[in-house]
C-alpha cells in the first residue's frame, strides 16, 4: 500500500472542511472494508484518507415524520440487530445480514455500501425496492438524491469529490407492503452475489397490486431495476402466469456478463427463476423469507 | 485394548496455548535486525518470450538494495524441488529467462530496505514480452497444434496410436489381460471425468527468512513441513555443503503437501547471499494462488467390466495429469483400483505440462481426483445394475483387515439400509484408503531430575503430531502426558526427522520416539534395580515411580531416580530411538453423504457427513476425529466449490479467497466420526497414518449423492450451482418451477 495521509474530522463541518480541501486526493474511509482492500491492491491510491466521524448526523438511525433515516456509518451489524429495521424495513436488515462475515459487518457502513456502487453491493437492491433517498452534503449545501439516480457504473456514482453522503432516507411502509430478497452465491457467508435479487409490492384488499418494485444486483454495470416488470404487474390480481411473464420482463432488463463468479447464461437464467420464485412466494404462497 | 493409561484419551494438543495466545511465533512474525524485503516480478501472461528485462529505473528508486534476473544468476543455480511424498523431483531456472510459462511465474526478485520499496520498484521493472498462445486444459495440450511448454518434447504416442504433445513422463501398468476381462464380462460402463487444479489454501502463505553470517553460514527460518527438507534442497540448488545450513521449522500455519520448499525459501537464501543481509520474503495470498505448488488437475477416462451380479472384471483407465510446468503425478493413477478384487487391471496414464503452475503434494496427492472418477462411476454402475452401492462393494471388497468391518460400521453410523430422502436429497457413499509414509527418523528422550522427560526431535507439528509422540512417550514411560515435553530442534540440533507429509509422523517419528522411550526405560529399570538392591525383573515403572514388584511399597520416584543417575558412573538418562522405514498397512476410509439439492439454482447443501476411518490404533481420540473431519470437508468442498479458474489467455481469475472457495462454518453440517483399530504390523502401538485417508472419499460421495437427488451424474468437479442448474436445464424442465 502506498504511503498516505489520515484525517480524522471531529464532526460534519470538519469532514465538509477537509472534504473540500482534498477534493480528488482525498478518499473517505467508514468501515475500510472495502477501502483498504481497494487501497492494498493499488486500485485506489489517495494522498488523504478522511476517516468519517462516529457522531450525528453518521451514526443516526432514528424514526421521524414517517421516515427513517439512516446515518451513513451505520453498520452492517446494526441495520441486522437494529429492532426499527427488524420491525419496519425487514428486507434491508435481511440483506445487511448476508454481507461478508460478522466481523465484516461490524465494521462495513450502509454509506460504504453506496458508496463503494459495487454491482454486487448486497444491500443496493434492498434499498433501491424501499425507495431510499440519500442526502448529500458539501461545504455550503446540501442535495437531495434518489438512489436510483446515484449510480453511474462499477465504483462510479454521480457525489462530487467534495461531497459526503451523510444519511440515507427511507419512507416508511403501510402494512400492505411486504418485501423479499434472494443473495444467490456459493458460499453461505462470506461471499459475493453471482445475482441479488430484492422485491416489494402493496396490494390492495381485492389482492391487486398497488406498487411493485423489483432490483436486481450483479447482472448490469450498477444494481438496477426493472421497471417493465414493477409496470407489468401493477393494477393486476397476479396469478401464475403473470408472474412468469413478470419473471421473463425482469430478465429483459438485465444484461449480466461472465466473469469468475458466474456465467452471462447461469445469471440470465437465474433472474428469471429467483424473480419467479419470489413472486411466487410473495403474492401465491406467503410463506415467509425463502430459505437459502 | 483398554489397558493404556494415555494412548486413546483426549489430552489437549502440546501447542494449544500458544496459538490460541497468540504467542506461537510464525516465520512472518520474526524481526531479524538490518532485514531486507524481497518481493518478485511476476509474468503477467500465462504464457510469452522475455525480449528484454530492463532493471535500471527499478535500481533507482531509494532503498532497493539489489534486483535479481536469471542473467545475474551463475549457469549452475537450478532449483530443485525434493517431494519426498512423491519421490519426485522437479529442476527448473529459479527465474525465468527465454520465457514465461505461467501468469504469475518469477522473473526477477527485488531486495529493498521496505516491502513498500521493494514493491515501487517490482512496477518499475521493464520487462518485454512477446505474447504466446496458452494452454490450461490437459485435454487441449494434448493435441496437435496445442501450445508447446517445453518447446524441446517430442509427442508420444497414446495406446490407440496417436500422438499426445506436451507430455512430461508417462506410466503404464497392467496386470491381467483387461481385453480378455472386457470380453467375459456382462456389461461395460466407460465414463469420462475431470477435475481441475486445487490449491492448498493453508492459512497462513508462504514464508521464508535467510541470514548468512561472516564465516558464510546460512541460517534459513521458514514456514515447512520439514525443516530437513529444507536444508537438502537449498544445498542441491545452490550447491552448498549440508553442513553451512541451518534451517530452523517456525510454526506452521498450515501446509496440506504445499510446503516441501522451493517457493520462497531459496529465494530468501539468495537475496540474502547477494547482499550479505538477512532477508525476508512473505508470500502474499494472491500469490500464494498463482505461485506455489498446487494440487495437479485430472482428465480420466475408466472403462470398467462387470458381470451382472456386479462383480467387477476388468477396469482399464486413461489418465491425463495437468501437472502444470511440474511433474510428480503419476504413481497415484492406480488408486482406483487398489481396493477391490479385480481380475484385470490396466492403466495408461501422461503428465500433460500447461501453462499453469507446477503441481505439489496435495494431501493423498492424486487419490481424491483418481477415486473421484473411480468411485463415482462404481456408484453409476450399481445406478445401472439396481444394486445397492453398499452391496456392490460388499461384493468386490479385497479381504483386508478393517476394510470389511470399516465399511459396516459406516453403514450402521449412517442407517444406510434404512436411509429416507424427500425431493432433491440424496445419499452417496464412497471409498478412500492410503497406506501411510513409512521414513527413517531418530530422536532422543532424557529424563530429568523432576522425574519429567523432554523428547529431542526434528519433527515438524503439522496436525498435533507432536502431541501424539508425547502420548507414546508417556505410555511408555509410565508418565502423565504432562509430564512430556516435545522440544523441536533445528537441522543443527535435532537428529534427522522426516518433512511431515504422507502421514508419516506418527509412524516414523512415533516409532523412534517409543524406542528411545524404551531403551530410556530399560536404563531406568537397571538404576532402579542397582538403587533398590533387587534384580531387574524385580522392577516395576508405573505412575512416576519404579518399585519392587513383590514389596510396592518400596520404591524410587522418577525424580529420584533422575537424581540418583548423576551420582552414578553410568551417567543421565537418556535414550536413544532410530526407526528405519519399515512398511505399514492400508487404511480405508469410508464416507457417506446426505445432500440436498435446489433444483432451480443448483445450489447443494451437506445434509448429514458421515465418515469412518481405521487408525490402527487410536493415540488422541480428539485428533483422530479432526483429521477424519477435516480431511472429508476439504474433499467436500473439492466437491462444490474449489477450483483455480484460467481465462482464455491462461491467466488465473480468481486468485483470491472471494473468489477460490472454501467453506465457512455456515456451510458445514454436524460431522459424525466412526473409528475403527486394525493395527498396522510396525505401526507404534499398531498406529497408523491418518492425515491422508479423509480426502480420498467425498469427492465421489458428494457427487454420487447429487446423483441420487437428480438423476445427474457429475463429470467434472466442482459441482458448483452453476455447473448443475446448467446441467439439469439442459436436461429437462425442472420440477416444481
Amino acid at each position: 500500500m502506498d504511503a498516505f495521509d489520515y484525517r480524522a474530522p471531529k464532526d460534519l463541518s470538519e469532514t465538509l472542511e477537509e472534504r473540500a480541501h482534498w477534493g480528488e486526493k482525498g478518499r473517505l474511509l467508514a468501515g475500510g472494508t472495502d477501502l483498504i482492500l481497494f487501497m492494498e491492491r493499488g486500485r485506489l491510491r489517495p494522498d488523504v484518507v478522511i476517516e468519517v466521524p462516529r457522531t450525528e448526523p453518521f451514526t443516526e438511525l432514528t424514526r421521524t415524520n414517517g421516515m427513517v433515516r439512516i446515518g451513513s456509518r451505520v453498520t452492517m451489524s446494526q441495520l441486522e440487530h437494529s429492532p426499527l429495521i427488524r420491525e419496519h424495513l425487514p428486507v434491508l436488515s435481511q440483506s445487511a445480514g448476508e454481507v461478508g462475515s460478522v466481523q465484516i459487518r461490524n465494521l462495513a457502513t450502509i454509506g460504504g455500501n453506496i458508496c463503494t456502487a459495487s454491482p454486487a453491493g448486497d444491500t443496493l437492491p434492498a434499498l433501491l425496492v424501499l425507495d431510499a433517498e440519500l442526502i448529500v452534503e458539501k461545504k455550503g449545501s446540501k442535495r437531495k438524491i434518489a438512489l436510483d439516480d446515484f449510480f453511474v457504473g462499477p465504483g462510479q456514482t454521480v457525489l462530487d469529490p467534495d461531497e459526503v453522503l451523510t444519511t440515507v432516507e427511507i419512507p416508511l411502509k403501510p402494512p400492505s407492503f411486504s418485501s423479499q430478497f434472494y443473495k444467490l452465491a456459493v458460499r453461505r457467508y462470506m461471499d459475493i452475489a453471482i445475482v441479488n435479487v430484492a422485491l416489494a409490492v402493496q396490494t390492495n384488499g381485492d389482492g391487486a397490486v398497488e406498487s411493485a418494485r423489483i432490483a436486481l444486483g450483479s447482472v448490469a454495470p450498477r444494481p438496477i431495476r426493472a421497471r417493465e416488470a414493477e409496470e407489468r404487474l401493477v393494477g393486476s390480481v397476479p396469478d401464475a402466469t403473470l408472474i412468469d411473464e413478470v419473471a421473463r420482463l425482469a430478465q429483459k432488463a438485465s444484461s449480466p456478463i461472465t466473469d469468475q463468479r458466474g456465467s452471462a447464461e447461469y445469471r440470465w437464467l437465474m433472474v428469471y427463476r429467483l424473480t419467479k420464485r419470489l413472486l411466487t412466494d410473495l403474492l401465491l404462497n406467503s410463506t415467509g423469507p425463502v430459505p437459502r | 485394548m483398554g489397558d493404556y493409561k494415555v494412548l486413546g484419551s483426549r489430552v489437549p494438543r502440546t501447542d494449544v496455548f500458544d496459538k490460541v495466545t497468540g504467542r506461537a511465533l510464525y516465520t512472518a512474525d520474526l524481526v531479524v535486525p538490518g532485514m531486507i524485503y524481497g518481493y518478485f516480478v511476476r509474468s503477467p501472461y500465462a504464457h510469452a518470450r522475455i525480449k528484454k528485462i530492463d532493471a535500471s529505473k527499478a535500481l533507482k528508486v531509494p532503498g532497493v538494495v539489489t534486483v535479481i534476473t536469471q542473467d545475474n544468476l551463475s549457469r549452475d543455480f537450478a532449483l530443485v524441488i525434493e517431494e519426498e511424498v512423491h519421490a519426485a523431483q522437479q529442476i527448473r531456472g529459479l527465474l525465468a529467462q527465454d520465457k514465461v510459462r505461467y501468469h504469475g511465474e518469477k522473473v526477477a526478485l527485488v531486495g529493498a530496505e521496505t516491502l513498500e520499496a521493494a514493491k515501487e520498484a517490482a512496477g518499475l521493472m521493464e520487462v518485454e514480452y512477446e505474447p504466446l498462445p496458452a494452454v490450461t486444459d490437459p485435454r487441449e495440450a494434448v493435441k496437435e497444434g496445442a501450445p508447446l511448454i517445453w518447446e524441446d518434447r517430442k509427442p508420444v504416442a497414446a495406446p490407440d496410436g496417436s500422438l499426445l504433445y506436451n507430455v512430461v513422463d508417462e506410466d503404464h501398468e497392467s496386470q491381467g489381460d483387461v481385453e480378455k476381462g472386457f470380453a467375459e464380462s456382462d456389461l461395460i460402463f466407460e465414463n469420462e471425468y475431470l477435475v481441475h487444479r486445487v490449491h492448498q489454501t493453508y492459512i497462513e502463505p508462504q514464508a521464508a527468512i535467510a541470514a548468512v553470517d561472516e564465516t558464510g553460514k546460512i541460517t534459513i527460518w521458514s514456514s515447512s513441513q520439514g525443516h530437513f527438507v529444507i536444508r537438502s534442497n537449498i544445498a542441491r540448488s545452490l550447491g552448498i555443503p549440508l553442513s553451512r545450513i541451518r534451517s530452523v521449522g517456525m510454526t506452521i500455519g498450515g501446509g496440506f503437501g504445499g510446503k516441501f520448499g522451493g517457493v520462497a525459501d531459496i529465494y530468501a537464501v539468495l537475496l540474502a547471499l547477494f547482499t550479505k543481509r538477512p532477508a525476508r520474503i512473505v508470500y502474499t495470498r494472491e500469490e500464494d494462488l498463482l505461485d506455489a505448488r498446487p494440487a495437479p488437475g485430472l482428465y480420466v477416462r475408466i472403462k470398467t467390466g462387470v458381470k451382472r451380479d456386479g462383480t467387477i472384471v476388468a477396469r482399464k483407465a486413461f489418465a491425463l495429469w495437468n501437472v502444470g510446468v511440474g511433474g510428480g503425478a503419476l504413481w497415484a493413477t492406480g488408486a482406483f483400483a487398489r481396493l477391490y478384487k479385480i481380475p484385470h487391471v490396466q492403466w495408461d496414464a501422461y503428465e500433460v505440462a500447461t501453462n499453469t503452475p507446477p503441481m505439489g503434494a496435495y494431501r493423498a496427492p492424486g487419490y481424491p481426483q483418481v477415486l473421484f472418477a473411480g468411485e463415482t462411476q462404481l456408484n453409476q454402475i450399481a445406478a445401472e445394475l439396481r444394486m445397492d452401492p453398499v452391496e456392490l462393494r460388499r461384493k468386490n471388497l479385497r479381504d483386508e483387515p478393517g476394510f470389511r468391518d470399516t465399511l459396516e460400521a459406516v453403514v450402521e453410523k449412517a442407517g444406510w439400509f434404512g436411509r429416507e430422502k424427500k425431493d432433491w436429497e440424496g445419499w452417496g457413499i464412497a471409498l478412500g484408503h492410503w497406506r501411510n509414509a513409512s521414513s527413517p527418523a531418530a530422536c532422543f528422550v532424557s529424563l530429568h531430575e523432576d522425574g519429567t522427560a523432554k523428547v529431542f526431535t526434528g519433527l515438524m507439528d503439522l496436525t498435533g503430531t507432536e502431541t501424539a509422540v508425547a502420548q507414546i512417550v508417556a505410555e511408555t514411560l509410565g508418565l502423565a502426558y504432562e509430564n512430556v515435553t516435545i522440544v523441536r530442534g533445528d537441522t543443527d540440533s535435532a537428529p534427522f526427522s522426516p518433512p511431515s507429509g504422507g502421514s508419516t509422523v506418527t509412524f516414523s517419528v512415533g516409532n523412534a520416539a517409543a524406542r528411545a522411550a524404551e531403551d530410556l526405560r530399560q536404563q531406568m529399570v537397571r538404576l532402579a534395580a542397582q538403587e533398590l538392591n533387587v534384580s531387574e525383573d524385580q522392577v516395576v515403572l508405573a505412575d512416576r515411580k519404579a518399585f519392587v514388584k513383590d514389596d510396592p511399597e518400596k520404591g524410587l520416584s522418577y525424580a529420584e531416580l533422575a537424581q540418583a543417575s548423576l551420582r552414578r558412573p553410568t551417567g543421565p538418562l537418556v535414550g536413544r530411538g532410530s526407526f528405519g522405514g519399515d512398511p505399514s498397512d492400508t487404511n480405508i476410509f469410508v464416507q457417506a453423504v446426505k445432500v440436498a439439492v435446489d433444483p432451480q439454482t443448483g445450489k447443494t447443501r451437506l445434509l448429514r457427513c458421515i465418515q469412518g476411518l481405521d487408525v490402527g490404533r487410536i493415540i488422541n481420540r480428539t485428533q483422530c476425529e479432526g483429521q477424519a473431519e477435516g480431511g472429508a470437508l476439504q474433499s467436500a468442498s473439492w466437491a462444490l466449490m474449489e477450483e483455480m479458474q484460467y481465462d482464455e489467455q491462461g491467466r488465473m481469475i480468481n486468485p483470491n479467497l472471494a473468489d477460490y472457495r472454501i467453506p465457512t462454518a455456515s456451510d458445514v453440517p454436524e460431522m459424525e466420526t466412526v473409528l475403527t483399530e486394525f493395527p498396522s504390523r510396525n505401526g507404534p502401538y499398531g498406529a497408523k497414518g491418518i492425515g491422508e485417508p479423509p480426502i480420498t472419499a467425498a469427492l465421489a460421495a458428494v457427487a454420487s449423492a447429487i446423483g441420487d437427488a437428480t438423476g445427474y451424474w457429475a463429470s467434472e468437479a466442482p459441482v458448483t450451482p452453476e455447473r448443475l442448474a446448467l446441467a439439469l436445464a439442459a436436461r429437462q424442465p425442472v420440477r416444481a418451477e
